[in-house]
C-alpha cells in the first residue's frame, strides 16, 4: 500500500496501480476518456491531467496524466488547482473541435461519458472558430451505427477492437484532423465482439443499431438485472424496456464472468423476445382457447400416467416443477443419447473438479484446448483466453519496471514471450490461429491425445493403448508441468464424452505433480444456459430418451414439455408427440404444432428465474416487464396444472414459497436466494418522463410501478437505487454526474488491476477432489465403415436457436456449411461455393475449402433452425442448376424478408408505442 | 443511401481478397520480398512496399492496396490505415508533379496564407486537386523540417525554401504552367 496526498488530504491506495485508477477507486471525478480498466492506459487524450509536487515546500508542481503515472509512497498531487482545471478544460475544448453538438439526435445523448466529462471540466463555452471536418459514415452492418463526426479520438475503439478482442478489419486511418476510425471499405464488421464498441466508446460514433431503431433515453428505460441467454457463460447482463417491448441489453458488470464485455450472440440475441413468433395465447388442437376451457381441463385432469421433458433453455425453477409434477422417474432431461452420455460424464467430472472463472481463465500461463471450438460455442471465454495469452509480456514488463498497466508496451513485448496455447481440434477460429503448438485431428484423436498427455504427466493415468506419442505431446507435457496455473479447456461441441475424460484426467495429473500449490484450472463448456441446471435435476434419476419413446409406445401416456428451439429436438418431439396419448407444450416461440396443448411461456426478460452457468453457479434474473399476452414462467403454469390435478405442487403461492421448496431437496441453494434482492428494488432512473402522462389517453390514474405477480419482490421506481447497497446487483449502471456506464467505478472498491477476489455466489454443485481417474475403452481404431465421419462445427451466429428469431442476428446467420480440404475438394471436383447435399439427405451445403481438416473427415455445419442428423456420409452429391438457382433465389428472398420484417416490426413497434398498453404496467389492469 | 448489407462472410476476416500474383509485377513482388526479408513480420514491410508499388504506378489504387496487403499477409483495413497516415503515399491518382507545401507554425507565421492564396489562384485548384492537365497536384504538407527558412514547399521530393510571390512564379514556370479549364 502506498500513501499519497490529493489535494493535501492522505490516502491510501494500493501500488502498482496508475494515479487515475487510485483517484477513482477513492470515488473521486477526475474526468478521462482514453483509458478503460480493461484495456490499460496509453496516455492519449490528455483529459485525467493532474499536478505532482516534489514535496510540501513545492507549490509550482509539474503537469502530469494522471493514468500514466504510477502511484508512489508519498506522492503529492492536486487535482482541483486552477492550472491542472485549466488545462482539463483546453484538453476538452481541443477534443470537441469537430464535434458536431447533435446531442438532441445522438443516441448517446443522456448516457454520454463525453456530456459528463464536459459538464465536469467546466467546459461550456467554444472558443474554436474554425471550421469543423466533417466525414463520411460507414454502413458496418445491422448491429452498429456509425457517425464518425462525433469522434474525439481517444482510440478506444481501434484498441478494443484490434488490441483487446483481435478484430483485423476496423482500424485508425489518416492523420491530425482526419483521423477516421472504420473499416477499409462499407461492410459487416466481421468481430463477433463488435457489439462492445457502443459500450467503450465515449461519445456516439458507434451506437447499437436495433436500439437507434426504436429508441428510448437510457433515463426512460425500465431495467433490470439479468442474464445472458445465449451460451453457458451466463453473462451478467442488464435488460431495459419502455412500453411493454424489450429495447436493449446491455452489459452489467461480473468481475469473475463478462466483466466489462459481452459478445454481440448475447448483446443482440434478445430480440426473440419481441419477435413475431412468439406463443403468445393458449391453443389447444390449433384453435387458440384460455385456461377456463373445459376441454383443456379434460386434457389436463387425464389420469394417464404424465411423463416429463425438461429443457436446457428452461430455468431451475420451471423444470423443477416439471420433475415434481410428473415424478423424477417420469422425468427425462435429455432426449439424445450423446447428450445424456455427455451430461452425466460432466456432472461427476464437476463433483471432482471446480470450473475456473473467466477471471481465473485470464491468469493462465499455459493453455490446452482439447476439441472445443470455443470462439463459437461460448465466445467470452475466447475474449478471456486472448487476455491470457499476453501474461508472459506482463511479467516481462513488471521485470523491465514497467507496469503491467502499460498497454503499449505490454503488447510490443508480446510477440517475444508468448503464452503456450496447445490446440487440439479441426477448423480455423482465432484461437486456432494464436495457438503455438496446434494438432489437427477428430475429436477421438484429441481425446486420444489428452489420455497420453495426462500418461505422460503422471504414471498413474491410465493410458491408451496407442502408437507412438507425439514430440508435440512431450514438448505440452514439460510446459504443464512448468506452469504456474495451466488452464485445460474442451467441451460438447464435438458431442464426443472422451474428450471430457481425458481432461478430467490431465486436471488429475496435474494435481498429482504439484499437490501443494495446485493451481490448475479445468473449463468444461457445455452448450447451453440452464444445461447443468438440467444435470442437477437429472441426479434425482430419471428416463432417458430411450425409455421414454419405450413407454410412450408400449404404454397410454401423456406428454409434457418444456420448450427447446433447437431443430432436433423439434424433429424427436414430433415422433415422439404423435404415440402420446396428449401432448402439452409450453413454449415460448411457435412452432406450428396442430395435436396439443400449447401453453405460453414468458421469456427472461417477463419473468423471474434461475440458471446454473458452466461452473454450476447459480444466478437469477429478475423481469423488466410484464409477460406479454397469456404468457405466464413455466412454473406458475405447471403449478395451476398441479391444483388441477390437486398435486402437492399446486399449494405454491409464490415464487419465494416454491425457491424454498427447491432449497429442501437441494440446501446448497438457501444461501444464493437469502442474498437475492429482497424489498425494493428501483428499475426506474430517478428521472423517468412521462409517468403521469403516458397513459393520458386511456386514463388518467397514475399506475402503479411494475411488479412480477406471484414473486415476493417488489420493483418501483422509489426503492433502492442501483448500487445503493453493495449486495444489490445494479439494474443499470448510473451514479450522479457520471450517466454513462463508465459510473460503474463508483460500485466498486478497487477498480481491477488488485489481486483477484474470491468469487461471489453459490456453486451448486460442489468440487470433491476424489482424484479418480476415468478409464476410457474405446476402440481408437476407425469403426465406422463409412467414407467420411463428419464432424460438427458450430458458429457464433447460427447454433444459438433462441437468438435465430432476433432480427439482427437472423441476418447474420451464417447458411449450412461443408468445409473440406483442398484435396479432397480436388479429387471431388468440387469449388468453393458450390453446393452439395450428403448421401440421401435434402440438406444442402456450400462448401468451403480449409486446410484444418483431418483426415476421411468432412467438417459439417447445420444452422440450429435446420435438422441434419447424419455423422457420417458416403457420397457428396452435386446441387443441380435448378437447385442452385433456387437456393440462391431463396438467400436473395431471404435478404429482402428479413427488411420487410424489420419494417413490418418497427411499424408494430411504434403503434404499440402510441397506445401503450394498459396492461404493461401494474395496477391499471 | 441504404445499400443492402452483404451477409456475414464465410471467410473469418477477408474483406477484399485478390490474389497478389495476379495484381503485381515480378519486379515488385521481388522487390518486397527483398524488404520483407530484412523484418520480423511480413507486415513490418507494409511502407516499403507501398513505396515499391507507389514506384512503379504513382499512386496506391485499391486494387494495388488489397494486393500488397494478401502479399504482406495483413488486413487490408490495416494497410489503410497505415497507407493514409503518411502522406507521401498517394491514395489518389496524382499529377506529373506534386507540391507538398508546409503549413506547420513557423511557415504559418511566414505568411504561408498569401503563398498558399498564390497557388491556389494560379493553378486554380484547391488543396488535394489536381490540374485538368494533370500537370500538377496541390497538397498541404505537415512540417518539412526547415523552419529557420519558412515558408517552404517540396516538390517532386526537392525542398525549396524562403518561398515568395516571385520565387513561386519562377517554379510553375519551369514545370510548364498546370492550368485548370
Amino acid at each position: 500500500m502506498a500513501k499519497i496526498f490529493v489535494d493535501n488530504q492522505q490516502y491510501t491506495v494500493r501500488d502498482g496501480q496508475n494515479l487515475l485508477q487510485a483517484c477513482l477507486s477513492l470515488k473521486m471525478d477526475l474526468p478521462y476518456f482514453c483509458w478503460h480498466p480493461a484495456m490499460g492506459a496509453v496516455g492519449a487524450c490528455r483529459q485525467c491531467a493532474m499536478t505532482q509536487y516534489q514535496d510540501e515546500n513545492d507549490n509550482r508542481g509539474r503537469l502530469i496524466v494522471a493514468c500514466m503515472t504510477p502511484v508512489s509512497d508519498g506522492m503529492r498531487v492536486s487535482m482541483q488547482q486552477p492550472a491542472e482545471q485549466e488545462f482539463r478544460e483546453q484538453v476538452i475544448g481541443a477534443l470537441m473541435t469537430h464535434h458536431p453538438h447533435d446531442c438532441p439526435v445522438c443516441a448517446e445523448g443522456g448516457e454520454c461519458h463525453l456530456q459528463d466529462m464536459t459538464v465536469m471540466t467546466g467546459h461550456s463555452v467554444r472558443h474554436y472558430k474554425g471550421k469543423k471536418t466533417t466525414f463520411e459514415n460507414q454502413q458496418l452492418g445491422p448491429l452498429i451505427k456509425h457517425e464518425m463526426n462525433r469522434c474525439i479520438t481517444c482510440y478506444r475503439c481501434e484498441r478494443f477492437y484490434k488490441d483487446y478482442a483481435g478484430g483485423t478489419d476496423l482500424s485508425a486511418q489518416a492523420s491530425k484532423n482526419h483521423v477516421y476510425f472504420g473499416r477499409q471499405s462499407d461492410g459487416t464488421l466481421q468481430s463477433e465482439f463488435a457489439g462492445n464498441l457502443v459500450e467503450v466508446c465515449p461519445t456516439g460514433v458507434f451506437t447499437d443499431k436495433p436500439f437507434g431503431d426504436h429508441y428510448s433515453r437510457k433515463w426512460d428505460l425500465q431495467s433490470a438485472p439479468s442474464i445472458c441467454q445465449h451460451c453457458a457463460v451466463g453473462c451478467n447482463t442488464s435488460v431495459s424496456e419502455r412500453y411493454g417491448s424489450v429495447r436493449r441489453v446491455t452489459n452489467r458488470f461480473n468481475a469473475h464472468l463478462n466483466s466489462y464485455f459481452l459478445c454481440d450472440r448475447g448483446r443482440f440475441g434478445f430480440g426473440f423476445v419481441n419477435s413475431e413468433q412468439r406463443q403468445r395465447d393458449i391453443y389447444l388442437h390449433g384453435k387458440k382457447t384460455d385456461w377456463r376451457d373445459a376441454d383443456l381441463i379434460t386434457l389436463l385432469k387425464d389420469k394417464n400416467p404424465w411423463l416429463g421433458i425438461g429443457s436446457s433453455q428452461a430455468s431451475l425453477e420451471d423444470n423443477f416443477c416439471l420433475q415434481q409434477l410428473v415424478g423424477p422417474e417420469n422425468f427425462c432431461p435429455a432426449l439424445d443419447p450423446q447428450q445424456e452420455d455427455l451430461l452425466s460424464r460432466h456432472m461427476t467430472i464437476l463433483q471432482q473438479w471446480p470450473q475456473a472463472s473467466l477471471a481465473q481463465m485470464e491468469q493462465a500461463d499455459a493453455i490446452v484446448i482439447l476439441g472445443e471450438d470455443v470462439n463459437n460455442s461460448a465466445p467470452r471465454i475466447a475474449l478471456s483466453i486472448r487476455q491470457a495469452l499476453l501474461n508472459n509480456a506482463r511479467e516481462q514488463a513488471e521485470k523491465l519496471r514497467v507496469p503491467a498497466w502499460q498497454d503499449a508496451a505490454v503488447r510490443a513485448l508480446a510477440p517475444h514471450n508468448p503464452v503456450p496455447l496447445a490446440y487440439f481440434g479441426y477448423g480455423t477460429s482465432t484461437l486456432s490461429e494464436l495457438a503455438t503448438i496446434k494438432v489437427l485431428c477428430d475429436p477421438k484423436h484429441a481425446a486420444e491425445q489428452g489420455f497420453m498427455l495426462a500418461n505422460l504427466l503422471s504414471g498413474q493415468a491410465p493410458s491408451p493403448k496407442a502408437h507412438k506419442v507425439d514430440p508435440q505431446i512431450q514438448q505440452l507435457a514439460q510446459i504443464l508441468k512448468n506452469a504456474k496455473q495451466p488452464l485445460i479447456i474442451t467441451g460438447w461441441s464435438a458431442g464426443h464424452p472422451a474428450l471430457l475424460a481425458a481432461a478430467n484426467n490431465i486436471r488429475n495429473a496435474l494435481a498429482q505433480l504439484k499437490p501443494e500449490h495446485d493451481e490448475s484450472m479445468l473449463c468444461i463448456v457445455p452448450p447451453e444456459t440452464n444445461t447443468l441446471g438440467l444435470g442437477l435435476l437429472a441426479q434425482q434419476g430419471g428416463l432417458s430418451g430411450q425409455q421414454l419413446a419405450q413407454r410412450l409406445t408400449h404404454n397410454t401416456c401423456n406428454l409434457m414439455v418444456l420448450d427447446h428451439t433447437q431443430a432436433p429436438f423439434n424433429e424427436q418431439l414430433t415422433k415422439l408427440g404423435a404415440s402420446a396419448n396428449h401432448l402439452v407444450r409450453l413454449t415460448q416461440l411457435r412452432a406450428g404444432h396442430k395435436n396439443e396443448l400449447t401453453l405460453p411461456l414468458s421469456t427472461f426478460s417477463e419473468s423471474s428465474g434461475s440458471q446454473l452457468n458452466y461452473q454450476g453457479l447459480i444466478q437469477s434474473h429478475i423481469p423488466a416487464t410484464k409477460p406479454s399476452g397469456q404468457c405466464m414462467p413455466g412454473w406458475q403454469w405447471l403449478v395451476n396444472i398441479g391444483k388441477l390435478t390437486g398435486h402437492a405442487l399446486g399449494n405454491m403461492t409464490n415464487l419465494g414459497q416454491l425457491r424454498d421448496n427447491i432449497c429442501l431437496h437441494y440446501p446448497q441453494l438457501v444461501a444464493h436466494w437469502l442474498s437475492d434482492p429482497h424489498g425494493q428494488m428501483a428499475l426506474q432512473t430517478p428521472r423517468t418522463s412521462g409517468r403521469t402522462a403516458m397513459l393520458a389517453n386511456q386514463t388518467v390514474h397514475e399506475p402503479k410501478p411494475f411488479a412480477e405477480s406471484l414473486a415476493p419482490y417488489k420493483q418501483s421506481m422509489e426503492g433502492t437505487i442501483a448500487g445503493d447497497k453493495g449486495e444489490q446487483p445494479l439494474a443499470y449502471s448510473w451514479s450522479p454526474g457520471w450517466n454513462s456506464n463508465q459510473s460503474n467505478h463508483k460500485f466498486k472498491d478497487e477498480y481491477l488491476n488488485g489481486p483477484l477476489t474470491a468469487q461471489k455466489g453459490v456453486l451448486c454443485i460442489s468440487a470433491n477432489p476424489s482424484k479418480q481417474w476415468v478409464n476410457w475403452q474405446m476402440d481408437w481404431s476407425k469403426v465406422n465403415k463409412a467414407k467420411w465421419q463428419l464432424l460438427p462445427m458450430q458458429k457464433v451466429f447460427g447454433s444459438d436457436s433462441l437468438s435465430l428469431h432476433a432480427l439482427p442476428i437472423a441476418q447474420l446467420k451464417v447458411q449450412a456449411q461443408i468445409v473440406m480440404s483442398a484435396a479432397q475438394a480436388q479429387s471431388l471436383k468440387l469449388q468453393a461455393g458450390q453446393l452439395v447435399s450428403c448421401d440421401d439427405n435434402p440438406l444442402l451445403f456450400q462448401v468451403v475449402i480449409s486446410s484444418q481438416v483431418p483426415k476421411s473427415s468432412l467438417l459439417i455445419y447445420a444452422p440450429a433452425d435446420q435438422y441434419f442428423p447424419l455423422t457420417h456420409c458416403d457420397a457428396l452429391i452435386l446441387a443441380t442448376q435448378e437447385q442452385t438457382q433456387a437456393y440462391r433465389a431463396q438467400l436473395a428472398n431471404l435478404t429482402g424478408t428479413q427488411e420487410a420484417q424489420k419494417q413490418a416490426q418497427h411499424t408494430r413497434f411504434l403503434t404499440q408505442d402510441q397506445t401503450i398498453p394498459i396492461r404493461f404496467i401494474q395496477g391499471a389492469n | 443511401m441504404s445499400k443492402v448489407i452483404p451477409i456475414k462472410q464465410v471467410q473469418a476476416y477477408a474483406e477484399q481478397t485478390v490474389d497478389y500474383r495476379q495484381v503485381l509485377s515480378q519486379s515488385e513482388i521481388d522487390a518486397i520480398e527483398h524488404e520483407c526479408a530484412l523484418y520480423e513480420s511480413r507486415p513490418a514491410a507494409a511502407i516499403d512496399a507501398l513505396q515499391i508499388v507507389q514506384r512503379e504506378r504513382r499512386w496506391i489504387s485499391d486494387e494495388s492496396l488489397y494486393a500488397i496487403a494478401d502479399m504482406l499477409c495483413m488486413s487490408a483495413t490495416a494497410l489503410e490505415g497505415i497507407a493514409t497516415f503518411y502522406n507521401l503515399i498517394y491514395r489518389q491518382p496524382v499529377g506529373q508533379h506534386v507540391i507538398h507545401l508546409c503549413n506547420s507554425i513557423s511557415c504559418w507565421l511566414n505568411d504561408f496564407q498569401t503563398i498558399a492564396d498564390h497557388l491556389r489562384n494560379t493553378l486554380n485548384v484547391e488543396f488535394g486537386q489536381t490540374t485538368s492537365d494533370g500537370n500538377i497536384t496541390l497538397l498541404p504538407n505537415v512540417c518539412l523540417g526547415c523552419c529557420n527558412k519558412a515558408p517552404a514547399l517540396m516538390l517532386d521530393g526537392e525542398l525549396i525554401e524562403n518561398l515568395d510571390i516571385a520565387s513561386i512564379d519562377k517554379l510553375l514556370q519551369s514545370l510548364g504552367g498546370g492550368k485548370n479549364e
